[in-house]
């Protein structure tokens, strides 16, 4: 795995393991791996991964039960949620890039829309 | 909880050159650290001091509460050059050393490293490449059940293969009641294990961060590192 060196890793260990419950790698209300196995996994320090884990069950998406581990929580509503920020982060991403080219929103639209007649044909 | 170590206002002359001068620094346990500055700066002789082996020094050192020589050495495990072995002697011959000098050696942890890094018992030292070499040294290093761990330039010569695989061995050897600090001039080779990293420059310890906190500024650790070395350039 390879992770941005100057952004906190915490965080892209946040979205790699909100990518695996969206793809359902790990599925609703089931335990995910431990934080030392993701540590390993990842190649990244076991105290950032503790970190993302503890923002994790912070959010909602992660229920710990104590000695036993972490789980995904048992709520579709949640799953929902993720997906929903996912998808916000791509757009917003794409509009900052659209936008710092000097396209309007409608042109970004247009744009948007024209692609997808594209890709349906 | 206490602190791991403790280095409190070193100061090492060497042929009355200063090496490092008021140096100060406190770990807890449970971290991989790097430490980090441009050659010659005086990473290696910071280890030396605290594994004991640079006796002259002015200021105290503490680990894991002691501070008698022989009690220290017992907390420390520094990665040996293996100069003092010749080509010939097997690795299995180097594990028995370790055996005798080391207490705290454990066989079934050397064994299972060596296993893990692709290591026989039967080569000779001599035959090995410079990135096996490395692999050995590091295998030693962490298979003392000890508090701190040190390592010097693990990477020098070690091909990105090798390097990954050494990493998961770090990752995967330290618990929450040691710590290892890993000294490289190139940063970015292992920044993804750090969770901490202390900068040398200057003949002290001028920074001791975490490095989440640095990226969240935005920057990578090279460039943290870079930054506070142009300073001086311009």
């Amino acid at each position: 795995m390879e992770f941005k060196d100057n952004t906190p890793i915490y965080l892209q260990i946040e979205e790699v393991i909100n990518n695996r419950i969206i793809s359902e790698e790990y599925k609703i209300g089931e335990k995910i791996p431990s934080v030392r196995e993701l540590s390993l996994d990842l190649g990244v320090n076991i105290n950032t991964v503790q970190k993302s884990l503890n923002e994790l069950v912070d959010e909602g998406i992660l229920i710990t039960q104590r000695g036993r581990g972490n789980f995904v929580a048992d709520d579709l509503k949640v799953i929902l949620k993720i997906k929903q920020e996912l998808v916000n982060n791509i757009i917003n991403e794409m509009y900052d890039k659209l936008s710092n080219m000097g396209l309007s929103k409608s042109e970004i639209v247009d744009a948007v829309t024209e692609f997808l007649k594209g890709r349906k044909e | 909880m206490t602190d791991l170590l403790k280095v409190n206002d070193i100061t090492y002359k060497k042929n009355h050159h200063v090496i490092l001068e008021n140096t100060n620094l406190t770990l807890g346990s449970g971290h991989l650290v790097g430490l980090v500055g441009i050659n010659g700066s005086g990473k290696t002789t910071l280890m030396r001091i605290i594994t004991q082996l640079n006796k002259n020094y002015r200021g105290d050192i503490t680990v894991a509460g002691e501070t008698a020589v022989d009690k220290i050495k017992s907390k420390v495990s520094f990665s040996d050059d293996l100069a003092s072995f010749s080509n010939s002697t097997k690795v299995d011959n180097i594990r028995k050393f370790y055996c005798k000098v080391y207490p705290d050696f454990s066989m079934s942890k050397f064994l299972e490293l060596i296993n893990f890094l692709d290591i026989s018992l039967n080569s000779k030292l001599g035959s090995l490449s410079k990135g096996m070499r490395e692999k050995l040294v590091i295998a030693l290093c962490l298979s003392r059940e000890t508090s701190l761990y040190l390592l010097d330039e693990p990477f020098s010569g070690v091909d990105s293969m090798a390097r990954k695989q050494i990493i998961k061995s770090l990752l995967s050897w330290i618990d929450e009641n040691s710590s290892l600090i890993i000294s490289s001039h190139h940063i970015s080779e292992i920044s993804e294990i750090l969770d901490e990293i202390v900068v040398i420059k200057d003949n002290t310890i001028i920074k001791h961060e975490a490095t989440e906190d640095i990226r969240s500024q935005n920057l990578s650790l090279e460039e943290y590192f870079e930054n506070l070395y142009q300073k001086e350039i311009k």
